[in-house]
C-alpha cells in the first residue's frame, strides 16, 4: 500500500509541475483581446464611435437626431475640456448619456481622451473659418425681447410656429430654403439646454440645412439676408428661445392648434 | 531534539485541542459513522458538488485579489487576470467550468435524490437544505456571470430586473435595491459582488453544514428496494438495526467511492478548463463587436425562452407566481408524500413528472439557442436612426427620437429594420396607432414592454409620440412643418396634465 503511494504521489507532482510550466502553451489560454487598446488609431476611434454614439449622432457623425459631431469648425471650436467633460458624464436632464466609470460600459478617462483625440484627428478642420461666435456662452445679459424681434427678422420664415406656416406661393422648387419644424414648443424647449440651442445657432445642421451663424437667414417675407450674427445677437435668440420653457403647453395653440 | 519528543509535543498539542474543542469526537463521529452497505456508486454526487463548492471557493479567494469589481475597470481586470497573471487564465477557466460541474451534479444528485425517494422520512429537514442549496447554488452561477459585465451580463440584469419590476406593489422598490438605482450602473456591480462573494457564499456554507448535520444525525438512505415501503411507526428503529448489523464506516468504505469519483471528476475538470479556456469576458466593453447578439449562460438559457414563448398575458402571472410556487412544491416534498414505496419502479408518477420537467427543460433550452428574441442591449448608443426618419422632422421630433434611443426603445424595436426584434418593428406604426394609442402603449406597457408612465416626464412622451407618428412608411411626406403635431387631440391632454411638468433644463 505504501509503496504504491509514493510512486502515485511523485506523479502527481510531476503532473502539477509540468501544468505550471506549460501552462501557457495549452490550448484554452485566450488570445490578447484585439480592440480595446490603442484608441487613438482612427480605426480604434471609428469602432468606439460606432458602438457608443452612433445611435443619436449619426452614421459616420451625420444625419443623426442628435447635432453631427463630424463637423470640422465644430470641433475645432468647442473647448477640449467641455467636451471631455460632457462625453465622460452626459448632459445632465437631456438625452445625452455619460460614458465615464459610473455607466454601464464604463469607459475609462485615458479612453475617453483617446477617443477625442481620435474624432479630432479624423473630424476636425482647425483650417476651416472658425466662428467669431465662442462655443461658450460669456456673460452678457441677453435679453428675450431682442432674441424675439430678430428672430422674427432672420429665423421665423424658415421656423413657423406649428400648424401656422405659410406655403410660400408660387415659390420655384430649389429657391426656396428648407423649411424647419417649430423651435419654439415648450415641449421641445423643455428637452433641450441652453448649450444645444446655442450649439445648434452658432454651427447649424448642414446636413439637415439649417444655417450656421453666417446665414444665409430670411427675413418675414422670404427676402435672402447673408449677415453674421454676433455674439450678443446668438445669447438673445438662446434667451428667447429658452423663455418658451415657461410657457403653458395647454393652451391649445401648441396642442390642439390645427390649421 | 529527538523525534520522539517532537511526536509528544505535537500529540500533546493535540490532545490540548481536542479537549478544548471536541475535534476528535465530531471526526470519530463524521469519518467512522456506520453506513449502509447498499450505498453504493450513487451516492458520490452529492460528494462532488461539494468538492466543486471547494474547489469555488478556493479559486474565488484568489480572484477575488485580482478582480476590480468597478464597472470601468472588472472588464480591464478580467483581460489582466487571463494575460498577466501567471496562469490567472487557468484560475478563471477552473472557476468558470467548476460552477458550470457544481450545478450539474447538484442537479444530479437532486434528480437522484428525487428519483430513488430518498426525500421521504425522516429526512425532510435534509431535503429542504438540499433543496435551498440548489436555490443558492443556481444564485451563486448567476451572480457570478455578472461579475464578467459583458453583454451576458447586462442582459440577465435586465430580465431580472424586469422580473422584479413586476411584482405588484413592491416591485419598483426591489428593482431599486437589486441595481441599486434606476438602472443598471457601476453600483448594481458593487451590489452583486457583494451578494457573490460575501453573501451568497457564507449562506452556502452555513447551509452546508446543516444539511451535512442533517445527514448525520438521520443517517444515509439505503438504495431503494421494489416492495420495501417507508413506514414512519417502524422506520427508524428497522434502519438502525441493519445498519449495525451489515452497514460499514463511512471512512474508508464508502468515501473511498467518493474519492475515487471526485478525483476523476477534478481530473476532468481541469482537463476542460486547460482545452476551452476561460468564459468571457464577452462583448459588451468591446468595442469592435457591434449588435452582438448577449445571451445567458446555458443554464438558464430556458428561461429566456420561456419568457419569450410565454403568451404576454398570462407572462407575469407564470413569471411571479411560476417559480416560487414551483421551489415551495419541491421543498414540501417530504410533507406532501412522506411514507410508501421508494423505488421508482413503483411510483410512475414521479418518475413520469421527472421526465416531463427535463424534457420542458431541454426544449425550452434548445428553443433558446435558436431564438432571435433577445433585446439588442447596445441598440440605443450604436444602430443609427436612419437618415430618412431625420431628415424633414421637427426638432420636437427630433428629440422623440433621441428619447427613442435614450430610452433604450431600440434595444427592443427596431425601425427601418434595424435595431431589436423583440417587439414588433416601429417602421410604419403610424399607420396602425393612433396618437392617443401611441400614448397609452408607452404609458401603460403591455404584453413583454415594459410601462413607461412613471419613468417619462410629459415633455419626453410628448415628444417621443410626436417622432412615432412620423413614421408612417412616408405615406405622408408633410411632416415638416408641423404636421404631426396637428394630430394631437385634446385626448392626448391628460398626459400634459397628469404627469408632472419637469423642467429638463439643466
Ligand atoms: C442616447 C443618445 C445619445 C448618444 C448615444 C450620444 N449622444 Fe451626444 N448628445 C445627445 C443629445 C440629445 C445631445 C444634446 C443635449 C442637449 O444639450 O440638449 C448631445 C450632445 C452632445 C454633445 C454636445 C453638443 C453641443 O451642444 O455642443 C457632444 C460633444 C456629444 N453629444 C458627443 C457625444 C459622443 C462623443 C457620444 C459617443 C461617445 C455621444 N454624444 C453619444 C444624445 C446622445
Ligand atoms: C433656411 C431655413 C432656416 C433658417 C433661416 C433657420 N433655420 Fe433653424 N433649422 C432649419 C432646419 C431645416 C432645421 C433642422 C430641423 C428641422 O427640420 O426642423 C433647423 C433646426 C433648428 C434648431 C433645432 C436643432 C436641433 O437639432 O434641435 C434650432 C434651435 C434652430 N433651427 C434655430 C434657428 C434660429 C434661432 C434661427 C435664426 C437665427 C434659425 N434656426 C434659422 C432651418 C432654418
Ligand atoms: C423589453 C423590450 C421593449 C422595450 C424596451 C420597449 N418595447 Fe415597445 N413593445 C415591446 C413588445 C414586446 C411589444 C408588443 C406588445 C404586445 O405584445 O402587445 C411592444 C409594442 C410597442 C408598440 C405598439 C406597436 C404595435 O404595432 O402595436 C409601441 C408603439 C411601442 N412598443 C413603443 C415603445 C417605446 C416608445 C418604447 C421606449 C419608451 C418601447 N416601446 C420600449 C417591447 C419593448
Amino acid at each position: 500500500m505504501i509503496a504504491r503511494a509514493v510512486p502515485w504521489r511523485r506523479l502527481l507532482l510531476a503532473c502539477l509541475a509540468c501544468l505550471s510550466v506549460s501552462c501557457d502553451r495549452l490550448p484554452g489560454k485566450p488570445a490578447p483581446p484585439a480592440a480595446t487598446p490603442g484608441l487613438d488609431v482612427s480605426t480604434g476611434f471609428r469602432a468606439f464611435y460606432a458602438e457608443r454614439c452612433a445611435g443619436c449622432h449619426g452614421d459616420e457623425g451625420r444625419y443623426g437626431p442628435a447635432r453631427p459631431l463630424n463637423a470640422g469648425i465644430y470641433l475645432a471650436s468647442i473647448p477640449e475640456d467641455a467636451l471631455f467633460t460632457i462625453v465622460r458624464d452626459g448632459i445632465p436632464g437631456t438625452r445625452m448619456p455619460g460614458f465615464g466609470g459610473s455607466s454601464v460600459t464604463g469607459v475609462s478617462d485615458e479612453q475617453i481622451r483617446a477617443f477625442i483625440l481620435g474624432m479630432k484627428r479624423t473630424w476636425a478642420n482647425p483650417t476651416g473659418l472658425q466662428s467669431i461666435v465662442p462655443w461658450q456662452a460669456g456673460l452678457s445679459e441677453a435679453s428675450a425681447e431682442h432674441g424675439a424681434t430678430l428672430f422674427a427678422s432672420r429665423c421665423e420664415f424658415c421656423h413657423p410656429r406649428a400648424g401656422n406656416q405659410t406655403q410660400v406661393a408660387g415659390a420655384q422648387q430649389g429657391a426656396v430654403p428648407r423649411l424647419g419644424g417649430d423651435v419654439r414648443d415648450p415641449f421641445y424647449a423643455r428637452l433641450v439646454s441652453d448649450q444645444h440651442l446655442r450649439t445648434s445657432i452658432i454651427f447649424g445642421r448642414d446636413d439637415l440645412h439649417m444655417p450656421s451663424v453666417r446665414g444665409p437667414f430670411f427675413t418675414a417675407n422670404g427676402e435672402r439676408v447673408v449677415e453674421e450674427l454676433s455674439v450678443g445677437e446668438v445669447d438673445a435668440l438662446v434667451a428667447y428661445l429658452a423663455s418658451f420653457r415657461q410657457a403653458s403647453t395647454l393652451s391649445g395653440r401648441f396642442e390642439g392648434g390645427t390649421p | 531534539m529527538g523525534r520522539s519528543t517532537l511526536k509528544s509535543t505535537a500529540s500533546r498539542c493535540l490532545r490540548w485541542l481536542d479537549d478544548r474543542t471536541g475535534l476528535l469526537w465530531v471526526l470519530r463521529h463524521s469519518l467512522f459513522h456506520r453506513v449502509p452497505v447498499s450505498a453504493k456508486w450513487w451516492y458520490v454526487f452529492g460528494s462532488a458538488t461539494m468538492m466543486f463548492f471547494a474547489v469555488q471557493i478556493a479559486s474565488g479567494i484568489v480572484l477575488a485579489m485580482f478582480y476590480a469589481p468597478s464597472a470601468a475597470q472588472a472588464y480591464e481586470s478580467l483581460v489582466y487576470i487571463n494575460q498577466q497573471v501567471p496562469s490567472g487564465w487557468m484560475l478563471r477557466a477552473i472557476h468558470g467550468w467548476s460552477s458550470n460541474a457544481m450545478c450539474l451534479m447538484m442537479l444530479v444528485h437532486l434528480a437522484q435524490v428525487f428519483l430513488h425517494g430518498t426525500y421521504k422520512y425522516p429526512r425532510e429537514l435534509t431535503w429542504i437544505f438540499g433543496v435551498c442549496l440548489c436555490v443558492l447554488t443556481l444564485a451563486l452561477a448567476f451572480t457570478g456571470q455578472i461579475m464578467r459585465w459583458d453583454a451576458d451580463a447586462y442582459w440577465g440584469l435586465g430580465i431580472g430586473a424586469a422580473i422584479v419590476d413586476r411584482m405588484p406593489v413592491v416591485g419598483n422598490a426591489l428593482r431599486g435595491i437589486m441595481l441599486g438605482g434606476e438602472q443598471i450602473s457601476g453600483a448594481t456591480l458593487s451590489r452583486f459582488f457583494a451578494l457573490h462573494v460575501f453573501i451568497l457564499p457564507g449562506t452556502t456554507v452555513a447551509l452546508i453544514g446543516l444539511h451535512l448535520y442533517s445527514i448525520l444525525r438521520k443517517g444515509i438512505s439505503e438504495m431503494p428496494k421494489a416492495g420495501e415501503v417507508v413506514d414512519p411507526a417502524t422506520y427508524d428503529k428497522a434502519y438502525e438495526a441493519r445498519v449495525h448489523k451489515t452497514g460499514v464506516p463511512f471512512y474508508p468504505d464508502a468515501a473511498r467511492r467518493d474519492m475515487v469519483f471526485c478525483g476523476a471528476a477534478l481530473i476532468v475538470l481541469v482537463g476542460i478548463a486547460a482545452w476551452y479556456g476561460p468564459m468571457g469576458p464577452g462583448a459588451l466593453p468591446d468595442p469592435t463587436i457591434i449588435e452582438a447578439s448577449p445571451r445567458p449562460d446555458g443554464l438558464f438559457l430556458w428561461i429566456f425562452a420561456a419568457l419569450a414563448l410565454l403568451p404576454p398575458s398570462s407572462e407575469t402571472a407564470l413569471l411571479l407566481i411560476g417559480p416560487p410556487v414551483g421551489i415551495a412544491l419541491l421543498a414540501l416534498l417530504p410533507f406532501i408524500a412522506p411514507r410508501g414505496e421508494r423505488a421508482p419502479s413503483r411510483r410512475p408518477l414521479s418518475v413520469l413528472s421527472f421526465g416531463v420537467v427535463c424534457t420542458g427543460i431541454g426544449v425550452l433550452t434548445w428553443l433558446g439557442m435558436q431564438s432571435p428574441w433577445s433585446p439588442v442591449m447596445n441598440a440605443w448608443t450604436s444602430t443609427p436612426v436612419a437618415p430618412e426618419f431625420v431628415e424633414r422632422r421637427s426638432p420636437l421630433a427630433l428629440q422623440g427620437a433621441l428619447e427613442f434611443q435614450f430610452a433604450q426603445c431600440r434595444n427592443c424595436h427596431a425601425i427601418g429594420g434595424t435595431g431589436g426584434m423583440r417587439g414588433p418593428d416601429l417602421t410604419e406604426v403610424a399607420t396602425r396607432l393612433s396618437w392617443d394609442q401611441l400614448v397609452r402603449q408607452i404609458q401603460q406597457g403591455g404584453g413583454n414592454m415594459p410601462a413607461y408612465g412613471k419613468t417619462l416626464s410629459s415633455a419626453e412622451t410628448h415628444a417621443l409620440v410626436a417622432f412615432l407618428s412620423t413614421l408612417d412608411g412616408g405615406r405622408s411626406r408633410a411632416q415638416i412643418p408641423g404636421a404631426m403635431e396637428s394630430q394631437s387631440v385634446s385626448d392626448a391632454m391628460p398626459t400634459a396634465a397628469s404627469t408632472p411638468l419637469t423642467s429638463s433644463s439643466p
